[in-house]
């Protein structure tokens, strides 16, 4: 009998471990002294830092402002809905019921799709954008199900002569709903609200598919996985987490009071939550309004890669802040994580600056979407490097100005890889097999494997794919993974013995680990670069352009460079630069170097995608 | 008793889902008198309560108060109360709150409110109880609350649904003599609804005895009692050996085959009726003294008196008497005349009578198809030509309700059911009529039920020539 207990106690045990060890290794990590998996020590830097980032401090209010507003909203028209609903007999309640729960069961990505459908329709006749409108609209589209589904029951459990014996006391049918009934649903409507909050606040699907460029808080975070996850993310996680858990240990507390005490003051407390939530919608609206009417002069919308601007954390600059402060504006920064993605967005929303890479700003002007810059008025033009000018993507230098720049390299853990490391080679070392990582995104190591075989990967044919693709397959069974962000983590913690990244971020891991080395290939390598350019539907083209030059500023560069870690084309800011970074031939190779090198044109959609698939039959089986 | 109708109602009809729930309802509830609506669940009761409180609007027919029409008025504007079957207080509010809350949204100055509240709980014996949680009280207190609630707002009319349904005996005996006492105190009109027959006598200046939507009797509980207006009031009153009997000529019936003496005329003569006598009102003689000869075949001592079961041939009477006879034992039977109650049957004729068309039939062959509302039946008469329309007389135990629930005619609704003593007699409805129909099976009022047909025991006769056939 004993035994069995224990057996019983232990299997509880497991469970819970199997529940809550994510949750807890998060919470550790918030509190990680380093960006990777390695512990490093204790720190509450990343909570500092994360009130400190503007981006997420938006997005988080933002999600708090649709949360509460469609957790509201919902309520109240679950509420109503489930009150007709109720009234209704038979099968046509039934039907009803069953068909207000469908949006439930339907897959999220359906509702998301047919939610921009639509609104991409109207808005074509109405002359809208997908925004927090119709981000709102949505949110409280799915969320009233749930109100429904949690007010029926009190419903149910209600003595259905209570509101007939509110009439027949004297009330009209409306004060007997206000007097009477609502205190008998109040569990229902409070639980309602606070299963609508939450399913707002952690969607991520469906807001993705209506927001535009209203950023959210799951959609930030997911912009930031181009790079990699914040520790500052762990600390906003492990916040929420206890702020819900709270909440839960405060209601489950109240609800064991209110069956200790008299029911009547069961009714006090829905009172109270309820006007709490009230207070909190207005007060959240408040701020919002407050914030939106202080800054109504103009609106600049930014489309940046995630984590690609300096944002005050480290004594850096915080340039987004810096910017509206200088000329007193707005910017609504919002984040993508692939060219692609970008390219994508560009259909349906407007935006005054995007940053992408050369081969998209090549793609974007074979198609007409960039606007041609007026460099009169971006006089810190002037800072740009020569060489960076006139590049073969923006042959005359029309429509771009380059941001960031960088190369392909090898990293390596000296202590774990066999024979020298002097060119992509190395990568088909026999010697390595099960710890080469390789790019797990076709272009670049497409890219590796033609240039191997000698190939002009700047411009590959589908014959030039095909052989890329053969060599590719030939590497396979020497390959441990293939990986982005994995890399960080896997280098870092001696995992893997090389692997091919671009130069700015092989500097991060080797910051990391001591072990680590880098290695420029003899034969050459990509040369990429990311430059700011202003749509052709462009709002505010004349502030875009001041942001533009603002960028240009020699300090604000060597804000952006310290934090971006890429290498800046601004030769002003590298001249401020410290000495040590300067001379680094990982980020600022030679003249030489870069001479060995190519860059990426402008691939055809058709040789595009047959790069997509051929890359994935070669990489996986 | 004042004489004056404070609530009537003319002519009302309800139904719901093309079912009829009232039918032609005429009543009219007098100031100040205490009347009880009795009938089995089902019956329309609590419908017809309904309406009076203006929850329910009739598909038709008037509701008049104090000579005024008052169809369409709210139940907010309407100076009748409620106490509500399972009470309806609110949970929300404590028994003060509750109380008050009528005289609240009459927005009343807060001491008339405490005075009034205060008035009311002693008179409901609450009395400091006003700070309680209403889900703490027992059902009994529960209940004073909700009259008060109702009586504190000082309407003419109270209406009171089944109150005391949820309350164990005792209590509910307590209880009764409480709703007497405060309504001789209040002098208010109290509308009561309930199935329980016992409830109904104790209480009531009036009873109306309600079935199948409509009113079956309206008088004092002793008139109820003594003078059941059929056999369904008789049956539902009190307990009541309900017998088939025939009226010779005035004062005289034949009740198990032997004559009484009655006290009634105008039946007509040689007439079947319906006869009802008290258990208590049969006087046990010798077997040479009585009227009738039966055999005891059990007793049950009751406290006051003995219950005695006695067959006479085939049907089984109930005796309440002060001396018993052994089980066993044969004894003799005597009613005086005023204690038969004679009235006339429920069903008009005694067999099922109705025609029937013959739709398919071979000359060879003594079965034909007839059809029935819409069902083609098969009947073993001998030949009829296709066409003829046949006239069918079916007696009682011709029909039988199908024990595996496939009748041919489907979905009988059972309107009556009465025990006459060595069978039950049930009136049966379908689409297009009535049946009666005799069975020593019970079934459940206000149910359907499957029924079949036994064409062995009727008498068919052709209605239209063998030329009309020929023409069809």
């Amino acid at each position: 009998m004993k035994k069995l207990f224990l057996g019983k106690k232990f299997y509880i045990g497991l469970i819970f471990l199997f529940l809550y060890a994510p949750i807890a290794v998060l919470i550790a990590y918030s509190f990680n002294d380093s960006k990777s998996s390695v512990w490093s020590g204790f720190t509450f830097d990343w909570y500092i830092k994360l009130f400190q980032d503007q981006a997420i401090m938006t997005a988080l209010g933002n999600t708090l402002l649709v949360a509460v507003l469609a957790a509201a909203f919902s309520t109240i028209l679950g509420t109503v809905a489930s009150l007709g609903m109720y009234n209704f007999k038979g099968a046509k309640r039934k039907i009803i019921q069953t068909l207000s729960n469908i949006p439930i069961i339907n897959p999220e990505i359906v509702t998301g799709m047919s939610l921009m459908l639509l609104f991409v329709f109207l808005g074509q006749i109405l002359h809208f954008e997908n925004g927090f409108v119709t981000l709102l609209l949505s949110h409280i589209g799915f969320c009233t199900p749930y109100v429904i589904l949690s007010v029926t029951p009190k419903l149910r459990q209600m003595d259905n002569h209570l509101f007939e014996a509110a009439q027949d006391l004297g009330c009209t049918q409306l004060q007997a709903f206000f007097q009477v009934v609502i205190h008998e649903l109040l569990p229902g409507i409070v639980s309602g609200f606070l299963i609508s909050f939450t399913y707002s606040l952690d969607d991520f699907i469906i807001s993705f598919f209506t927001s535009g460029k209203f950023q959210t808080l799951p959609i930030e975070i997911y912009t930031m996985l181009k790079k990699r996850v914040s520790p500052k993310i762990n600390a906003l996680s492990t916040i929420l987490f206890v702020v819900i858990f709270a909440v839960l240990i405060i209601t489950n507390i109240s609800g064991a009071n209110k069956n200790k005490n008299t029911k009547e003051n069961n009714g006090k407390n829905g009172k109270k939550m309820l006007c709490l939530a009230l207070a909190l919608i207005i007060l959240l609206g408040g701020l919002v309004g407050y914030s939106r009417c202080s800054n109504q002069t103009q609106v600049l919308n930014v489309f940046n890669w995630g984590e690609n601007i300096a944002n005050g954390e480290d004594g850096t600059l915080d340039v987004i802040a810096e910017f509206e402060k200088k000329y007193n504006v707005k910017v609504n920064y919002n984040e993508y994580e692939s060219n692609e993605e970008m390219y994508a967005k560009l259909q349906n929303e407007s935006y005054d600056i995007i940053i992408p890479s050369d081969y998209m700003i090549g793609k974007l002007i074979a198609e007409d979407m960039l606007l041609p810059l007026d460099f009169d008025n971006i006089p810190n033009y002037k800072n740009i490097a020569d060489e960076y000018k006139n590049l073969p993507y923006d042959p005359n230098n029309e429509y771009s100005v380059p941001y960031t720049w960088g190369v392909v390299a090898l990293c390596y853990n000296e202590n774990m890889v066999e024979g020298e490391v002097t060119g992509f080679d190395a990568l088909w070392n026999e010697a390595n097999k099960g710890q080469i990582l390789m790019f797990n995104n076709s272009r670049d190591a497409l890219a590796i494997a033609m240039q191997r075989l000698g190939l002009d990967p700047s411009n590959p044919t589908k014959a030039d794919i095909d052989k890329a693709c053969e060599l590719l397959k030939e590497q396979k069974p020497l390959v441990q993974n293939y990986v982005m962000d994995q890399v960080y983590d896997l280098m870092e913690c001696d995992q893997s013995a090389i692997a091919p990244y671009y130069a700015g971020d092989i500097y991060y891991m080797m910051d990391n680990n001591d072990s680590l080395n880098y290695c420029l290939p003899e034969e050459g390598t990509n040369f990429f670069v990311d430059a700011m350019c202003i749509p052709k539907n462009a709002e505010n083209p004349e502030l875009a352009e001041l942001f533009i030059n603002f960028m240009l500023e020699p300090e604000v560069g060597v804000s952006n460079s310290e934090y971006i870690g890429y290498a800046s084309p601004n030769k002003e800011t590298v001249a401020l630069l410290d000495e040590e970074i300067r001379n680094n031939q990982l980020i600022y190779p030679s003249k030489e170097y870069l001479d060995k090198c190519y860059m990426y044109s402008n691939t055809p959609a058709d040789i595009y995608n047959y790069m997509q698939e051929k890359f994935i039959e070669a990489s996986t089986n | 008793m004042e004489q004056k109708p404070i609530v009537s109602l003319r002519n009302i009809n309800v139904k719901f889902d093309g079912e009829v729930i009232l039918n032609n309802i005429d009543l009219d509830i007098m100031d100040k008198e205490f009347i009880t609506l009795l009938g089995p669940s089902g019956c329309g009761k609590t419908t017809t309560l309904r309406i009076i409180g203006g929850f329910l609007e009739p598909d038709s027919g008037d509701v008049f108060y104090e000579g005024k029409r008052i169809n369409g008025t709210p139940p907010n504007k309407r100076n009748i109360n409620t106490v509500f079957q399972k009470y309806a207080l609110f949970p929300h509010l404590n028994v003060y709150e509750n109380v008050a809350f009528g005289l609240k949204l009459k927005k009343l100055p807060k001491e008339e409110i405490k005075a009034r509240v205060t008035k009311m709980l002693a008179i409901v014996d609450l009395k400091g109880y006003e700070k309680r949680a209403v889900s703490k009280l027992s059902g009994g207190q529960q209940q004073r609350v909700a009259i008060a609630r109702a009586l504190v707002c000082d309407p003419d009319v109270l209406l009171l649904d089944e109150p005391l349904g949820a309350l164990d005996l005792k209590l509910r005996k307590d209880m009764q003599i409480e709703l007497k006492r405060i309504q001789k105190m209040t002098r208010k009109t109290f509308v009561y609804v309930t199935h329980d027959q016992e409830e109904a006598l104790t209480m009531s200046d009036r009873v109306v005895v309600m079935n199948n939507g409509k009113i079956e009797q309206i008088g004092t509980p002793i008139d109820i009692y003594n003078e059941p207006a059929n056999a369904f009031v008789a049956d539902f009153i009190g307990e009541a050996n309900i017998l088939d009997g025939l009226m010779l000529k005035d004062y005289r019936v034949r009740i198990l085959g032997s004559d009484f003496k009655c006290v009634d005329k105008g039946f007509g003569e040689n007439t079947p009726v319906d006869i009802v006598i008290r258990p208590e009102d049969i006087e046990v003689t010798s077997p040479e003294e009585g009227t009738v000869v039966g055999d005891v075949t059990g007793v049950v001592f009751k406290g006051v008196h003995y219950e005695m079961e006695v067959k006479v041939g085939k049907c089984t009477l109930l005796i309440h008497s002060t001396v018993s006879s052994p089980a066993g034992s044969r004894i003799g039977m005597r009613v005086s005349p005023d204690n038969i109650h004679i009235m006339n049957k429920l069903f008009p004729t005694p067999y099922n009578e109705f025609t029937a068309e013959v739709v398919d039939s071979a000359e060879d062959s003594p079965v034909v198809t007839i059809s029935v509302e819409g069902k083609e039946l098969e009947l073993e008469n001998g030949y009829y030509p296709k066409g003829t329309i046949l006239s069918i007389q079916l007696p009682p135990d011709g029909l039988y309700v199908d024990g595996e629930g496939v009748g041919q005619l489907t979905d009988v609704f059972v309107e009556s059911v009465i025990w006459k003593g060595a069978h039950n007699e049930i009136i049966l409805e379908s689409d297009e009529r009535k049946w009666i129909m005799h069975s020593a099976q019970d079934e459940q009022v206000a149910t359907y039920v499957p029924i079949c047909f036994d064409f062995s025991k009727a008498v068919v006769t052709p209605v239209n020539t063998q030329e009309d056939a020929d023409e069809n």
